[in-house]
This record gives C-alpha cells, structure tokens and sequence, in this order.
C-alpha cells in the first residue's frame, strides 16, 4: 500500500513536471552568466527543481535512504532542503581549470558577494559566493566554484539561512 | 479522523495559519503556540472536519477567531519591535544597502500598522495569494468590502513608495 | 514594451481592479527582475510580499505537534519501497540518464534558438526519479559541507569566522 502511495506521488508529480510551464523562472546565476556552459557537450547538467524539493519534504527520509552514517547529517540536509527553490549543477573534467578561472571572472561581484575564497588540502581553489535577499536577510542564492581536476558549479537557489549551512558543516565535522 | 488524513488535508496549511497568527500577534513565539492551539481544535473536531467543504478557510477562520481572543484579553496589539540596527561601513554601496533595508522595513511596518480590516486583506489576498470568495469565507467579508479595503491599503503603499522616491532624489 | 504593460499593471494593481494572475504576474516581474528604472521604486512593496508568503514554521513544529497529539501511529512512517533500494545502484543509473541526456541535447542542437535572450529550460536536465534526485542534492550538501570546513580550517581560522559573517546579515 505504501508503495502504491509513493508511486500516486511519483505520477502526480510527473504529471506536474510534464503540465506546468518551466518553473526555473528563478533568477540565478547560471542563466544569468553560464548559458553557455549548459549548451557545451563537455558539460553534466542537473537540475533539481522546488517541485522536488517539496517532495522530498514529503517522503520520509533517514539516514538509511541517504546512505549516510548521521541522523543529524541527515537532518541538517533536510533542513535546508525546506528552504530550497533550485538546485544547479554544472560540471566537467575536461579544461576545468581553465573554466574555473573563467567562471570566477564572469560572475560581477557588484551583485555576489564572496563570502569565501580558499584553497583545499588536495590542491583544489573553491569560492563561494552569495546573493543576498535584502527582504528577508536570507540568502537568494548561494554559489559554489571548485576548480582542481573537475570543474563544479552548484547554484543553491531559495531562502537560505547561512546559520543551518554552518550547522550542517559542523555535523559534518563532528563523526 | 485519522492521523494520516489530518497529515494530508490539515497540516499542509500549517505555514499559512502561522503567517496569519504571525501578521496578527507579531510575536512568533506567540504565533507557534496560536497554530499548535488550532490544529489542536482541529484535531477534536474529528470526523466533522470531513464535512466541510474549504478545509484551509475554515482553519483560516478559527486561527482568525483564536487570534482575535489573544488580542482582546490583552488588550493591545502588540507594536513590531524594531529589528537590529544594520551595520554599515559608510562605503557608498553600503550607504544604498542601507536605504534599500530601510525602504523595506518601511514597506513591512505600513502593512503591520494597517487598519485590522486593511492589514487582513492584505494578509490574505496580497500576501496569500486567496481568491475574494475565500476571503469572504475566512473573514466574514463582503467581496466589496474586501475590495475597498485593498484600495485603501495599497494606495497606502503606494502613497509610502511616492514619498520615498522624493526623499532618495 | 513589456515595462508598458507592467506599468498599466501596477495601475489597475494599485486602484484595486487586478486579478490574481495579474497579480502573481507583478510578483513575478519585480521579485525576478531586471526591473525597469522608473519601476524600482516599486520593487519593494513585491518583495516584501514576497518574503512575507515564504515565512514557514520551524522543521521540528511539526514532528512535535503530532507527539503531542499522542496517537500511536497506526502506520510507521510512509515510507517507499523504491526508496529503500541501495543507493550504490545510482552511479550506474545517473550515468545512463546523463548520457541520455547529453544524446538528446545533441538531438535537440539544431532545434536551439540562437537568440541571446532564450532562456535555458531546465526541465531537460531534471533527474528521472525522487531516488537520483535526492542523492544529487546530498552529494551537493556534503560537497558543500566539506569546502566550508576544508576552507575554513585551511583559512586557519574556524568555522566562527563564518558564523560571525551570519551575524552581519541579520
């Protein structure tokens, strides 16, 4: 019976996906600056959109479903996914540096603030920026560039709350 | 009514009682303990809940009513506290983040300072996104009432906009 | 064009004659902009309402109301079967559906508009099920989750340093 119900949900929100006009009316980064790297065949493109987000608000999922050793891991994912509009991923292994060094010129800081640039023990540069929502004093949009052998931009978009991004990172810390 | 039926139809509108509970108390603490109070009612009510027709206006209305009880017993509503000051380091975009803080500070205060009829429909049609009918329904509103009241309140908003524009220039 | 049609908009808005459409439509244009200069004055009010519709309760309200109700629950949470199959199948799957998604795009190529402003539609690039979904999004948090740690402990400074920057926001 449980699973007929996940299967409704599955179809319904098939159904949702196929019927509703493209809900990436968000403003975010990506296709703001990056179309181009969507239309390159080098490129893997996912995209996680706030329809999926909300599902997820409705399955119920422990640590067993995402394989990880934490409940609080867990917990502090799911968290941030209430407050999630978009997900974006972009990634390659071909010229990745080449493409770090361009992204990071290519997004204007007048509108993203970095909140942190850093290089990795294993040799990668990471940046992270931000696009604050001045309405709310959350995050609009949070940007992740890593360079080093894979090229890998992830666009959060949503209402983020800097504090449960910090708070996942030290969930993580602490196993 | 059983536990997975109230999961399905009632606690979806959780956030929606909150955000009115929350325009209406200001005080989100108080605004947790009015939606936790509702969806308790709700949960009494039972099986009679499966009769009525626009399950969210109806959890809309008694949120309203419970709120309205709160706000009598102590007789005031309670002003918004003011948020933090905003740091700013006197740099010229840090100056215009600063105005765009306070433009929005005074766009959230205008709607809290509203009249009560103004401030919910604002709540419910500008904010919520409800259809007049469902307006009617939660607040006991004719529909040209609730239009009138909109009139009034946005063009306060406008009005609050105008003057703003001036100041800036 | 479309800031004349926003401004008859923001008329009727304003008189109180807009429907809901028309409303969600002025939502729309100022909270995702770009927003014409004589309309920014403008942008607050929407954004505000905005910010207002997506105030939520806390992640635990819920959880705690139901104890409180103190039914037992007459099921175990709902889970899906599919769901409990192991995640390692992903890797497999995620490549077949990328290379389905890289064919088609190919296919796809010459269908492409090449006008500046055609927008990138997603939805080609969205996964095939919850389960594909659901590890993305983790294997992201966790990518995010380790560059911060990665980064502030490279830093030399701790993860208080980007606590204290949370603080400016507020």
């Amino acid at each position: 019976m449980k699973s007929i119900k996940f299967m409704l949900l599955l179809v319904a929100f098939c159904i949702l996906g196929a019927t509703t006009s493209n809900g990436q009316s968000q403003a975010n980064a990506i296709d703001k600056y990056f179309k181009q790297y969507v239309d390159n065949q080098d490129f893997t493109v996912v995209y996680i959109s706030g329809k999926m987000f909300e599902l997820f608000g409705k399955l119920d999922i422990d640590k067993e479903t995402l394989d990880l050793d934490d409940e609080e891991d867990v917990e502090a994912i799911m968290d941030i996914a209430r407050d999630m509009k978009g997900l974006r991923i972009l990634t390659t292994d071909i010229n990745s540096d080449r493409y770090y060094k361009e992204a990071k010129s290519k997004i204007s800081t007048g509108e993203y603030e970095v909140l942190m640039t850093v290089r990795t023990q294993d040799g990668d540069n990471v940046e992270f920026l931000i696009l604050e929502n001045e309405a709310n004093n959350k995050i609009a949009e949070l940007l992740l560039l890593v360079g080093g052998d894979d090229f890998v931009l992830l666009s959060f978009v949503g209402n983020l709350d800097l504090d449960k991004i910090v708070k996942l990172a030290n969930e993580m810390e602490k196993d | 009514m059983t536990t997975e039926l109230f999961k399905k139809d009632i606690l979806p509108v959780k956030d929606k009682l909150y955000r009115l509970a929350l325009r209406m108390l200001t005080n989100p603490a108080e605004a947790q303990d009015a939606v936790q109070e509702v969806l308790l009612k709700l949960w009494q009510q039972g099986d009679a809940l499966q009769k009525i027709d626009n399950l969210e206006a109806w959890a809309m209305r008694i949120t309203k009513n419970w709120c309205l009880d709160k706000l009598r017993s102590k007789h005031r509503r309670t002003e918004d506290l003011d948020q933090a000051p905003v740091q700013t380091d006197g740099s010229p975009s840090a100056q215009q983040k600063l105005e765009k803080k306070e433009t929005y500070k005074k766009v959230h205060q205008l709607i809290q300072k509203l009249p009560e009829k103004q401030m919910m429909v604002v709540q419910l049609r500008d904010i919520e996104g409800m259809t007049y009918k469902e307006i009617e329904q939660t607040i006991d509103m004719p529909q040209n009432q609730i239009k009138v009241n909109l009139f009034r309140a946005r063009q306060k908003l406008k009005a609050l906009m105008t003057k703003t524009i001036n100041y800036e220039v | 064009m479309k800031s004349d049609m926003i401004k008859q908009l923001l008329d009727r808005y304003f008189e109180g004659n807009s429907s809901l459409k028309e409303e969600q439509q002025l939502r729309r244009y100022f909270t995702e902009g770009p927003v014409a200069p004589e309309l920014i004055a403008y942008q607050a009010i929407f954004q505000v309402l905005q910010a207002e519709q997506e105030i939520k309760l806390p992640s635990d309200f819920e959880s705690n109301f139901m104890k409180l109700i103190e039914t037992p629950e007459s099921e175990t949470k709902i889970r899906s079967i599919a769901l409990r199959r192991p995640i390692r199948l992903w890797i497999s799957r995620a490549a077949a559906i990328i290379i389905l998604v890289l064919g088609l795009a190919w296919v796809l190529q010459p269908l492409n508009e090449p006008t500046e402003t055609a927008s990138i539609d997603w939805s080609q690039y969205e996964p095939e099920d919850p389960e594909e979904a659901i590890e993305y999004y983790k294997q992201a948090m966790l990518k995010l989750g380790a560059a911060l740690n990665n980064g502030a402990s490279t830093a030399g400074t701790n993860i208080k340093h980007v606590e204290e920057m949370g603080q400016f926001f507020k």
